[in-house]
């Protein structure tokens, strides 16, 4: 079994437990980020990120010029307000930075404008709270605006990882991979994502999981096959194969999903077929 | 410099109104976020460094001051064209975050109107002084000449009170097909000039000078006046019309606002600026195959041939096309239909 990403909130002594462990270290105040990064580094352990839980918008963080080099995932509830980020832009372009927004329209909207002046965001896509017209529209730009932008995820990763000829798993976006990333509280008991984690829906803790992999974490690894074994529309889906039926909104109302999922496939396909004919067409070389 | 509709309302109602036709066919019309950051893609990719921001008034668009701070952020210049009429908070936020850009960055192009010649409510020339007064360095005057006996006294006065450019943009106001806004006919533009040619000790004496905006034809300059024109502004003097490329809120393309229904397009037809421009001037050469110039004696004219002058604006050309037979391309005659302008 391979070991697993460690995602876990930033206890030292709970850090200080494990040697070359590859982890991301969860704060919920920036006067902690760069203190939390440190602890990491210094423990024998491999820093993936810190993860900086903020209750106010991007706006209202204050970021520090002392967190560069430290890899941050800031998720925050929105970017607040232009002529404010606007004076922090120089200082957000120099760090390392992902910022992790909700798919409401408004933030959709701010996820572009922030990533065409170079920050990097990540939307978080969830079942039945997501504008699914408008993340259209962006994904489109994301995947083929012609002037450079920073990236925006999941549709940098599915774009960078797509293949035509299978299925795509981009949870990893979000930290949330059965396969990568087990999330702990202090206790080390194990769930598979930060909202499990932060709900107490433990599987188990770490030492007795990586003895013996318990089913539900390869049943979590399977769960999209239980969408063919009922009368359920995701499996006659066009974007089922990188949506793998984990979008369904609980109403049952799947026409936004659907055709979000459909068209970044075909656009996808645009794209790769675009880069195909470029190299078909290049001068021949000895 | 490719302009940008940020808002179809006014807080104006010029006579001489360019767009006019355009406000009142798209009411409440707003740029919004998409759109802009689309049109910042596609300058960037055509080449374009330098963008302005027309209306309506820009300033009423409720995230102005956010657009302008992004299109900074994009690295264009931006130019503003105001009538510098808005309220205290938008005043407030002007200075607040646009006070301290450098000239060289974002610049104003404030349209006056003297008040004893053109009708204003109440209140309306403080608002444009409150406005001067805030940012009169980073603003340019301007002035569209609408009647013969046009009075430009009371600009020079604005000029030296509130420190403003020394270089007034100076426009002829041009007949819109469809409007029956106020215009300078082509028999007054001689008139005009003259008039203008009157204020020379003020001009001189204020160390003011003047680009001449498009349409102006080149031989109803006295050589004396020309000598004159190329002392105070040097070499930038333009006897040209040439699609200004205008773009809506709601992505439409056109040369300019008189010619607005003719070769209307969406932006998103078009792959780069290029295009735009090739398309547009194909428009005017359409126009201009038709009737060379504005006068009889523009055809053969040695200037013309040279590329130095025009021959007067297009739009007047289409006011000249109006009492003739149906003969012209689909696209022009279907603009003369709807014309009703005073010969």
């Amino acid at each position: 079994m391979s070991l697993r990403t460690l995602v876990c909130p930033y206890e030292p002594e709970l850090i200080n437990g494990f040697r070359e462990r590859e982890i991301a270290v969860r704060v919920d105040s920036a006067s902690l980020v760069r203190e939390a990064g440190n602890a990491v580094r210094n423990s024998g352990n491999r820093l993936l990120c810190v993860i900086l839980d903020s209750a106010q918008p991007v706006d209202a963080v204050p970021f520090e010029d002392g967190w560069s080099g430290i890899p941050i995932l800031l998720t925050a509830p929105a970017a607040g307000e232009f002529r404010s980020i606007v004076h922090k832009l120089p200082l957000l372009r120099s760090l390392n930075l992902k910022i992790y927004l909700s798919s409401t329209n408004e933030n959709i909207r701010d996820a572009r404008i922030l990533s065409s002046l170079g920050v990097s965001c990540t939307l978080r896509i969830e079942a039945g709270a997501v504008a699914w017209e408008a993340l259209t529209d962006l994904m489109t730009y994301a995947l083929c605006a012609r002037a450079p932008h920073a990236p925006i995820d999941p549709f940098d990763y599915i774009t960078r990882k797509y293949d035509a000829t299978t299925h795509l798993k981009w949870g990893g976006v979000y930290l949330e991979d059965a396969d990568k990333y087990f999330h702990l509280d202090k206790e080390k008991n194990v769930a598979l994502s930060a909202k499990e984690a932060l709900t107490g829906q433990f599987i188990g803790r770490l030492d007795e999981i990586e003895k013996a992999e318990p089913e539900e974490i390869v049943q979590r690894a399977n769960a999209w096959s239980r969408n063919f074994t009922g009368n359920n529309p995701c499996a006659t889906c066009e974007g089922f194969k990188i949506c793998m039926g984990s979008f369904r909104p609980e109403d049952g109302k799947t026409e936004g999903c659907k055709a979000f999922f459909s068209e970044t496939i075909e656009t996808l396909g645009e794209l790769y077929a675009q880069k195909d004919r470029a190299g078909k067409e290049r001068v021949w070389r000895l | 410099m490719p302009n940008i509709l940020l808002t179809s309302k006014c807080t104006r109602s010029c006579p001489y109104c360019f767009a006019e036709r355009e406000m009142n066919s798209s009411p409440d019309q707003i740029l919004s976020w998409e759109n802009l950051i689309y049109l910042a893609d596609f300058m960037a990719a055509s080449g374009e460094r330098a963008i302005s921001l027309l209306g309506g008034e820009p300033t009423l668009h409720p995230l102005f001051v956010d657009f302008v701070l992004y299109l900074l952020q994009r690295e264009f210049r931006v130019n503003v064209f105001t009538n510098g009429i808005m309220s205290s908070h938008r005043l407030l936020e002007l200075k607040e975050h646009l006070g301290a850009v450098p000239n060289e960055r974002l610049s104003f192009v404030c349209n006056l109107n003297n008040p004893e010649q053109t009708n204003a409510p109440e209140g309306q020339q403080e608002r444009v002084e409150e406005f001067l007064g805030a940012m009169g360095p980073l603003t340019q005057p301007g002035f569209n000449i609408y009647r013969v006996d046009f009075d430009l006294e009371f600009l020079f006065d604005l000029v030296n009170r509130y420190g403003m450019k020394r270089r007034l943009r100076l426009g002829l106001a041009h007949p819109v097909p469809g409007a029956s806004t106020a215009y300078i006919k082509p028999s007054e533009i001689g008139l005009a000039i003259e008039r203008l040619y009157s204020y020379r000790p003020l001009f001189e004496g204020f160390q003011l000078d003047f680009v001449p905006d498009c349409g102006f034809p080149l031989c109803k300059f006295s050589n004396e006046q020309l000598g004159w024109l190329y002392r105070i502004g040097g070499v930038e003097m333009r006897f040209k019309c040439s699609p200004a490329i205008d773009i809506t809120p709601d992505m439409s393309v056109y040369a300019c606002f008189p010619l607005s229904n003719i070769n209307r397009r969406s932006i998103f037809e078009f792959d780069n600026m290029g295009q735009v421009v090739d398309f547009l001037a194909g428009t005017h050469r359409k126009i201009r195959a038709e009737a060379k110039g504005i006068y009889p004696e523009c055809d053969g004219c040695a200037q013309m041939n040279r590329g130095t002058c025009s021959g007067g604006g297009a739009c007047q050309l289409l006011n000249i096309f109006k009492n003739e037979a149906t003969v012209r391309l689909p696209e022009i005659e279907s603009e003369l239909k709807n014309t009703c302008l005073p010969v």
